[in-house]
């Protein structure tokens, strides 16, 4: 099959020799990665310590792995034969891959640092099936990449002729002073947690190689010089900072270069710094639709945009891509319009959750977690540790806040859930995108009338949580309703 | 009315509040209480275990503390077993599959033909011994939307496989 291009994809081939840098460079990342430990006590140990085992590790590892990957390049080939990709590929056991155009689904083309320094892009290729027949190019030059992809979406009869005059940008890059304003108002707790995850993952890393000694010094030192309060406080600010620079780093690699654009074939997403990301949804594909804002992002228009497309893999799902919408007046209604207008205005109704949510949040959640905190600060600071009461009456007036403004509005279309105490929270889901209704309602919902439901489709689950029992089942009914007379698919 | 009445009259729709459900076949509920006793066998042999290597608990005081403990949770949970076997049951409409379980939280979940992927019939090994079995019913939702129906006879689980198979062709 010979492309526009004069490209002959019937005869095997490799990828291009720029790939094996590529190859080479991200088997030296792997390398480092796992050898870091080793290399650090290399520097940092004393001369007595001398044992051959570590430098050893730390030769015949490196090399094992650089060959693996050397092999690795030059076994594997691909070429195109009757409608189908074929890949040849493994060292030991030769494997061959073969994947019919019409299975192929989308194909994203990704660039990383590494990559874009040899000017070379990875080619994924996702197929309907189990994740297990996805292919993926680590190299191929970016009008290869293109010339491919044009290939296998075009014979596959799908709308892909994905001209790229026919590509119009919705949010173009994002200027620096928006990507600040991301930074700020982004979620500093998460930063937080990702540098007290890989704290704790270098502890464990340190403990694997030392063994207890280091756990030993560490508890020592901690013990010499805890519980006193100011560098508890010292601490916190120092972490807390810390967060904040890491999560302002984290937003410019992530939204640096940030495009969405509507193609033929659907919404391209296109973002990253060092790793370009690029994601492709289709509109057929997307469940549901939410959009988030935090206070800050409130007052300064920032929102978060989300398109909960189908996806069978839980962890696939966690790192969709989320969209920065710094003018929610301007592009909030274009991105729900690819799947849903609001529908605030048009709602036939609106209903509220129950204000025994707050005493539930209290007793489930308040109770235990105070109790928990109180004994082991009474134990290390006495009285003053009482102040932790105030967690009580906190928790119960914020989600009294949560419950009274909490609203599910119902559409002949669509539901669409608003919540958020300081923040707000949209999500939009069409009846028709259900796969399964789950109602349930505990012991003590039930003296009350109240129930939860939960929507659950093929991007993810909607809770809805102590409603009146009533609506929950005139959820149910019209959207079992809705499924079997809409007559549309899912997907 | 109060929604949803411009497009249809929601009082016209089949509720699913009124369906009676297919209860669960009596033997379901050895297995149940069979899970009962394992459970609380576990329980008390694990609570021995702290007592027998914590010298400090080993007061009249804390030992009747945790055995009254013992004693209300094994009541409890033999109370919610039976009240959740009386509970079980699944129905099956024109369109779409029913199941309801649980006692202390009750749950009914729903799920059109039209939605489901594929199923699939299994036979724990002690289902087996009384000859029961489990039909799972996925659908493309998340891991937690799979449809469980529990407590059917063996030849009425696969009855209802291959009938629910050829009711998702025909929907589809």
């Amino acid at each position: 099959m010979n492309s526009e291009s004069g490209r002959d994809w019937t005869l095997a081939r490799r990828q291009p020799m720029a790939g094996l840098a590529v190859i080479i460079g991200s088997a030296l990342v792997r390398i480092v990665r796992l050898l870091w430990p080793i290399l650090l006590i290399m520097l940092f140990r004393r001369d007595e310590e001398r044992s051959h085992t570590l430098e050893l590790i730390a030769s015949v590892v490196p090399l094992v792995i650089l060959i693996g990957s050397i092999l690795l390049y030059l076994n594997f080939s691909f070429f195109i034969q009757h409608e189908h990709l074929l890949i040849r590929k493994g060292i030991f056991i030769r494997k061959e891959i073969s994947i019919p155009f019409s299975r192929i689904h989308a194909v994203h083309i990704e660039q990383n640092f590494i990559q874009r320094l040899v000017n070379v892009v990875r080619v994924k290729i996702e197929t309907a099936g189990s994740d297990k027949a996805e292919a993926v190019f680590d190299a191929l030059r970016i009008d290869e990449a293109e010339d491919l992809k044009g290939i296998l979406l075009q014979s596959s009869g799908k709308q892909a002729q994905e001209a790229s005059d026919a590509e119009l940008p919705i949010i173009h890059k994002l200027t620096f002073a928006e990507l600040l304003k991301i930074g700020i108002s982004a979620n500093h707790l998460q930063a937080f947690t990702i540098i007290l995850a890989f704290a704790i993952s270098l502890v464990q890393n340190l403990e694997e190689v030392f063994g207890d000694r280091v756990v030993r010094y560490v508890q020592q030192s901690y013990y010499s010089f805890a519980y006193s309060l100011q560098l508890v406080a010292g601490l916190v600010i120092a972490l807390l900072s810390v967060s904040i620079l890491v999560s302002m780093v984290r937003v410019i690699l992530l939204y640096s270069n940030f495009q969405l654009s509507n193609t033929p074939s659907g919404l391209k997403v296109r973002s990253g710094l060092i790793n370009t990301r690029e994601n492709l949804i289709p509109p057929s594909r997307i469940q549901f639709v939410a959009y988030s804002a935090t206070f800050l992002g409130r007052k300064t228009g920032l929102h978060f945009f989300r398109f909960h497309a189908a996806e069978p893999d839980e962890r696939r799902r966690a790192r969709r891509q989320r969209i920065p919408v710094t003018n929610a007046a301007a592009y909030l209604p274009r991105l729900l319009g690819f799947y849903q207008d609001e529908i605030s205005a048009q709602a036939h109704s609106s209903h509220r959750m129950h204000w025994s949510y707050a005493t539930r949040k209290l007793v489930v959640q308040g109770l235990p977690l105070t109790l928990i905190f109180m004994s082991v600060f009474y134990i290390n600071f006495g009285s003053p540790s009482l102040f932790l009461l105030l967690i009580l009456p906190y928790i119960f007036f914020s989600s009294l806040a949560y419950a009274s403004r909490y609203r599910v509005l119902i559409h002949p279309d669509a539901v669409q859930v608003v919540s958020g105490v300081w923040g707000r929270k949209v999500q939009i889901l069409q009846w028709h995108k259900i796969q399964e209704v789950e109602l349930s309602q505990s012991f003590f919902q039930r003296r009350s009338g109240i129930a939860n439901i939960v929507l659950k489709t093929a991007g993810g689950n909607i809770t809805v949580p102590y409603i009146q029992v009533q609506l929950c089942w005139k959820m149910l009914n019209y959207s079992s309703y809705r499924i079997i007379d809409s007559g549309k698919k899912w997907m | 009315m109060d929604f949803l009445n411009e497009e249809i009259d929601l009082a016209t729709l089949p509720r699913a509040e009124n369906i009676n459900f297919n209860p669960a076949a009596p033997q379901y509920y050895h297995i149940l209480r069979i899970g009962w006793l394992i459970s609380s066998i576990v329980l008390v042999m694990v609570l021995v275990a702290v007592f027998v290597f914590i010298p400090f608990l080993q007061s009249t005081l804390w030992i009747t503390v945790a055995a009254s403990c013992i004693i209300v949770i094994t009541v409890i949970h033999f109370i919610s077993t039976k009240k959740s076997y009386q509970n079980l049951g699944f129905a099956i409409r024109e369109h779409d599959i029913t199941c309801r379980s649980g006692w202390f939280v009750t749950r009914i979940r729903t799920t059109p033909f039209n939605r489901i992927q594929h199923s699939n019939v299994m036979v724990g090994p002690l289902e087996r011994r009384y000859g029961l079995a489990t039909l799972v019913l996925y659908t493309a939702g998340s891991d937690d939307a799979d449809l469980h129906v529990r407590g059917l006879r063996q030849e009425e689980a696969y009855r209802l496989k291959d009938w629910i198979t050829e009711k998702v062709l025909h929907e589809q």
